[in-house]
């Protein structure tokens, strides 16, 4: 994008993310807010627009107007696609068609499931593959090039089964890790990752499992407050821990069919909370030792 | 111990000298009774005085020496013009089954009457008692509720009966003798402390003592002093959560639920957090768990999308929540007491609530302006590595503040999160 639009580029993108809350459009993105009140006291209602309100503004608005310095089309780019809601979806779909002379869209999602098919058919879909093991170390070699940091190709190959394919965290913990040391081995990616585990995790389940639920509790209500984690997260690094941990196969079998279960729960409206707590008690029925 | 019963109800005065308090008002009372003639010029008493003095239970104990039947009729029930011309008018014309006995009709919290829903209520009962043979008795809390001014009308034959707040000693008397008969041992200093913290309401005094007193045989100042931060809001909460865990009896459970004036999702909050701390085997708390799962899942689905699924859906909420969650916990016969009033979901919540909105939030959008991503993945993916990089001294740590725009409190906030 930065190569097509050059110094025109803030004036003719848009770029929202579905998942943002109210508080962020009202903080950073005033003129949005602005546009929405305005359209809310047209139809004669005079409240503060909600987030659907904003989406709505600027879905309908944005592509209306002309573009700017002589550019060919304007481009709004929407995030997080798949977390859009049905109607937003639905208002989405008669723009994308009637402005496109104007106006082009680019929606990035993770799974395309949850994207209504009226809008796929308007779309082209480009499925992004995740980088095979080559590229994706030769793209942390050039890294590690051009910023002079030494690495052992052990402590290289570490990383890339610690990010999971993912190239925002290999970047991350190379940084990290070029901070404190100039020369980076296996054992000091080691002593990082042990750095970056939720200790809590493990103490959670393990009072879990002894039946103690209200201490256990307590610690899953540290993991919400102080870390910050949301319900789904939590669940993950339960499942991770469960499958590394020394229980027999046929109980670890068990348990992530019962975490999927979980996991549905949790990814409808609910109180994470409650259903994590849920998932604590089913873990003491289980009768594990040690 | 299965408390199957509420002591304000197992206490309730039984003889005329059971009654506490306020002498001349019972005896106003007990004459209006005894002396009854439809042709009384007074034909209806209002009988004021705060909660918890004496009101209902007094006129209920009289009417029955006297051979009343009474008819309450109380906030519950729809009170407007139409419902009292056309239910209660008409009975006003029938006498009882029952020989020798005469009717009383009792109609409770006349200040309850709310302007829209019971409209035209107040000159409709008027209406009633200018036409009724039976006698009339009105209660109400607010002496000075302009709305009265047509009762207190010396032409419409009604008698004003004041009822006294009911003083401290003689609460701490009646709080004794239920000690007494419940076998607890109490130290004086305890009731007195329960008495000073009701504000002279006998029944709310009543409930206190069984809520301190569930479960053990001693009662000591310390328990009391426990109880009393939270009383005052949270009065009906604990009221319910008793009735929920103690009473067999579902048809209850559901009334006191639904009679509840609390939001829903915070009964969910409420009993999610006292469930752990009952004293069962984990398979059943397992089984309660699984019920009050599926509550929270049911509430939200109507309360996310109040327009596709209809509230019908409510009925099978209450339930749930009602019965379904303490039915396993009942089943188990092993004795339990919970002291509901020590916990409280609010201490999370209030945490809960700062830490979406506050500092992290902030933080994390204070971030996303330079990197495109979304809250979560930077709560993830980022922010733990940031804080790795900020704790060490060093030229990169220097540039990601710049970069960030960071300023001292958040990057100690960071710091903490690893």
């Amino acid at each position: 994008m930065h190569d097509l639009y050059g110094t025109t580029y803030k004036a003719n993108i848009e770029e929202i993310f579905a998942s943002d809350s109210k508080n962020f459009y009202y903080e950073y993105m005033p003129y949005w807010v602005e546009a929405s009140k305005i359209s809310l006291k047209r139809h004669g209602k005079s409240k503060s627009p909600s987030r659907i309100d904003i989406l709505f503004t600027i879905i309908r608005n944005y592509p209306k107007t002309k573009t700017l310095d002589s550019a060919n089309h304007k481009i709004l780019i929407i995030y997080e696609a798949d977390k859009l809601e049905r109607i937003i979806q639905q208002a989405l779909r008669r723009t994308m068609e009637k402005y496109s002379r104007i106006c082009r869209f680019i929606l990035v999602a993770n799974s395309v499931s949850n994207i209504i098919d009226p809008i796929r058919s308007r779309c082209v879909n480009l499925k992004l593959f995740p980088l095979s093991q080559k590229q994706f170390l030769s793209k942390i070699k050039y890294i590690c090039e051009s910023e002079e940091i030494n690495i052992t190709e052990n402590a290289l190959k570490l990383i890339y089964y610690y990010s999971n394919n993912d190239m925002n965290i290999a970047i991350n913990i190379l940084e990290a890790a070029s901070c404190y040391k100039k020369k980076i081995t296996e054992n000091f990616i080691y002593e990082m990752i042990k750095k970056l585990e939720i200790k809590e995790i493990g103490e959670c389940l393990k009072l879990a499992i002894s039946g103690n639920i209200v201490d256990a509790r307590n610690f899953l209500r540290n993991l919400f407050i102080k870390k910050s984690l949301s319900g789904k997260m939590i669940l993950k690094a339960f499942n991770k821990f469960l499958m590394e941990s020394t229980i027999t196969e046929e109980l670890k079998k068990k348990i992530s069919t019962e975490i999927s279960k979980f996991d549905s729960y949790i990814s409808v409206p609910s109180n994470n909370e409650l259903q994590l707590s849920f998932f604590l008690t089913y873990l003491a029925t289980l009768g594990i030792k040690n | 111990m299965l408390e199957k019963e509420l002591w304000t109800i197992k206490y309730a005065p039984k003889k005329e000298s059971d009654i506490v308090g306020n002498p001349n008002a019972v005896k106003v009372i007990k004459e209006f009774l005894t002396k009854w003639s439809s042709k009384n010029e007074i034909k209806a008493l209002l009988l004021l005085g705060p909660p918890g003095c004496g009101k209902t239970s007094s006129t209920n104990v009289l009417a029955k020496l006297n051979r009343f039947d009474v008819i309450e009729i109380n906030a519950s029930d729809v009170r407007n013009k139409k419902s009292i011309e056309e239910k209660l008018i008409p009975s006003l014309a029938t006498r009882t089954i029952k020989k020798g006995v005469n009717k009383l009709y009792l109609i409770d919290e006349v200040d309850g009457l709310s302007g829209n829903q019971d409209r035209g209520g107040l000159s409709a009962m008027l209406k009633m008692v200018k036409l009724s043979k039976f006698p009339i008795i009105f209660t109400a809390n607010n002496v000075h509720d302009k709305k009265f001014r047509s009762l207190r009308d010396k032409r419409s034959g009604i008698k004003i009966v004041k009822f006294q707040k009911i003083k401290n000693p003689t609460i701490v008397k009646v709080l004794q003798k239920i000690c007494i008969a419940e076998k607890i041992q109490a130290d004086p200093k305890a009731l007195t402390e329960i008495a000073i913290n009701v504000n002279n309401d006998l029944r709310s005094a009543i409930n206190d003592l069984q809520a301190v007193c569930e479960g053990k045989k001693k009662l000591t100042l310390s328990d009391v002093r426990k109880i009393q931060q939270v009383r005052d809001t949270e009065k009906n909460i604990f009221e319910v959560l008793n009735i929920i865990f103690k009473n067999k009896d579902i048809q209850t459970c559901n009334r006191a639920v639904s009679m509840l004036d609390i939001d829903w999702g915070l009964l969910l909050h409420w009993v999610n957090e006292i469930l752990p701390y009952h004293k069962v085997s984990s398979r059943t708390l397992f089984k309660s768990y699984k019920a009050l799962s599926k509550a929270d899942l049911i509430y939200n689905a109507i309360a996310s999308n109040p327009e596709k699924i209809s509230w019908s859906m409510l009925p099978y909420f209450i339930d749930i929540i009602s019965s379904g969650v303490s039915l396993p916990i009942k089943n188990e016969n092993k004795s339990h007491f919970v002291q509901y009033f020590r916990y409280s979901p609010s201490n999370f919540l209030n945490k809960m609530y700062a830490s979406r909105s506050g500092e992290l939030m902030n933080i994390v959008n204070k971030i996303r302006k330079k990197l495109k991503s979304s809250p979560e993945e930077i709560i993830t993916k980022h922010l733990p590595f940031i804080a790795l990089i900020l704790k060490k001294r060093s030229p990169q740590s220097e540039y990601l503040k710049k970069f960030y725009e960071l300023d001292r409190r958040e990057i100690t906030f960071i710091k903490n999160i690893i």
